[in-house]
């Protein structure tokens, strides 16, 4: 029981709920009313950073570093060693982000994450991540602190409004496209890792990045699963934001199923918005709520998964079913903490403090969560080589897994998206 | 040391090749015609009011559910679908 209780200040588990709560104190109280991010610029990377901002993302870099290395040392880390490889990875952040802010890259879609793990692969492929800078990039406590952030922005009580159109054509596909995912890449192709076929079937399923980390912490996987799920989902994700558009409209669909089609098959939000924008104000429309009512998901797939996981995956075959007082030691505890967070903004937050100032928190916050993710994709990169990147391809199994489910998901969806905006079910929503 | 400067070399290299690419992916969109050079002109464009709602990857609910008076809260969704067209140009 000691043990148990010790666990609460010596687990990286734990600590990341503690980074968040005190994230989210912090912005509360008032005490953290800004929170940078760099600019978009177009031929000068200077622009990126106008005014003071490059001293506020400096102070940011800081105050994090300040904050994760009090976790460290009560953890007993090396602190020092920790700071130190801490204040790179925060550089190459910054470095990250800033590419993926010219106006041209941002347009194809190549996000922060894929010029973080660039960044970081290139680094330990080429000079080496040095033992120093390796304890700075603890990848999973920046992903576990960014989920239990990311919690507090997926709101139960805005779920309803949004309407049951778009709660069919989100939640009747996600769980079916998984479900097949897992039995295609499990029992068809017989890939040997369970964790691959899960997170790229979620990656494909729920909403790209976000939901493949999530799943990832919450089955253990490796890095280079979560980096090869990653990479392929950013790259499909470009592809069928240029080439579902220019089809939808060679077809004459109507702009609300385009929309709920390209809202429930592309898997980055901002591919989904500006893909939808391409067909018109309605088809935005639709394809932003659809993806929305899917990004939802990340939470429920994420704890149903790390169950699963404990319950069947990892179960030894023959083994007595695990006990409750087992499945809560093995479970990751960080989804608690996700879970808690997104409870207490819905139920408490909202109702006590009211609209406009939760959404002011959130906003915060997310831009907190979102460097959390980049320094987890550049810690990624660094603890990688691509010798382990490339075990992992297993004869193109993955990619295989990925296009043929994608394929799944782009005609289930395609039908969902008819029945529930194309004026079946729903006549609101006819022409 | 020789190793050492190979490695620093290939490191230094790698960041040209990135900076040649992002410098090439930029020369080539601008000048890109077709469906494909509108998509991606039109999200250079637009790019900022997107990001305004979806600068990460899950979206303010809050912002498209209150926004009642303008681009995407619900009754004005409704309202867009209501009096939608099709896609054809």
């Amino acid at each position: 029981m000691s043990k148990e209780i010790e666990k609460l200040w010596r687990s990286e588990d734990y600590w990341s709920i503690w980074f968040a709560a005190s994230l989210f104190v912090g912005i509360i109280a008032g005490a953290i009313t800004r929170v940078p991010k760099v600019d978009k610029w177009v031929s000068n990377p200077i622009a990126a950073f106008p005014g003071d901002l490059a001293g506020w993302i400096a102070v940011l870099g800081v105050g994090l570093g300040v904050l994760l290395t009090i976790g460290v040392a009560v953890m007993r880390g090396d602190w020092k060693e920790f700071f130190l490889g801490y204040l790179v990875v925060f550089v190459l952040a910054v470095l990250a982000y800033t590419v993926a802010n010219q106006s041209s890259v941002k347009a194809w879609g190549l996000g922060y994450a894929i010029w973080a793990l660039t960044f970081g692969l290139l680094i330990a492929n080429t000079i080496g991540t040095r033992k120093w800078l390796l304890q700075g990039a603890r990848s999973e406590m920046f992903i576990k602190t960014g989920l239990v952030l990311l919690g507090g922005e997926l709101l139960f009580s805005e779920i309803l409004k949004l309407g049951l159109p778009g709660l069919l054509v989100a939640w009747v596909v996600t769980p079916t496209v998984i479900i097949f995912m897992w039995l295609f890449g499990t029992r068809w192709l017989k890939i040997a890792s369970k964790r691959m076929v899960i997170i790229v079937a979620a990656a494909t399923s729920v909403c790209g990045v976000s939901a493949a980390i999530a799943v990832a912490s919450a089955c253990r996987a490796k890095k280079a699963e979560l980096t090869l799920a990653v990479g392929m989902t950013m790259i499909f994700t470009v592809l069928m934001m240029i080439l579902m558009p220019p089809l939808c409209k060679l077809v004459g669909m109507s702009p609300a199923v385009a929309g709920g089609w390209l809202g429930g098959t592309i898997d980055s939000t901002g591919a989904v918005v500006a893909a939808g924008a391409f067909l018109g104000p309605t088809a935005e429309k639709v394809a932003a709520v659809v993806k929305m009512i899917q990004n939802i998901l990340i939470g429920g797939v994420a704890f149903a998964v790390a169950i699963f996981w404990i319950t069947k995956v990892d179960r030894d075959p023959g083994a007595p079913r695990p006990s409750l007082m087992e499945i809560w030691h093995r479970f990751p505890k960080f989804i608690l903490g996700f879970a808690a967070a997104s409870l207490l903004f819905s139920f408490v937050l909202m109702p006590t403090l009211g609209h406009e100032e939760v959404s002011g928190i959130l906003r915060l916050s997310k831009v907190l969560r979102s460097w959390f993710f980049c320094l987890a994709f550049v810690s990624i990169g660094l603890e990688s080589n691509f010798k382990e990147l490339a075990s992992q391809m297993v004869g193109g199994k993955p990619i295989y897994l990925y296009v043929v489910g994608q394929s799944f998901n782009l005609l289930l969806t395609l039908l969902m998206s008819w029945i529930a905006f194309g004026g079946i079910l729903f006549t609101v929503y006819a022409g | 040391m020789r190793d050492t400067r190979h490695r620093w070399l290939r490191l230094i290299l790698g960041f040209a090749a990135i900076a040649v690419f992002v410098s090439l992916l930029h020369l080539g969109s601008i000048r890109l015609g077709g469906a494909t050079g509108r998509l991606i002109e039109e999200n250079r464009q637009r790019d900022l009011e997107v990001y305004a709602y979806v600068y990460s990857e899950v979206s303010e609910l809050e912002d498209f559910l209150n926004d009642e008076a303008g681009k995407y809260g619900r009754a004005a969704l409704i309202k867009a679908i209501n009096g939608q067209d099709t896609c054809r140009p």
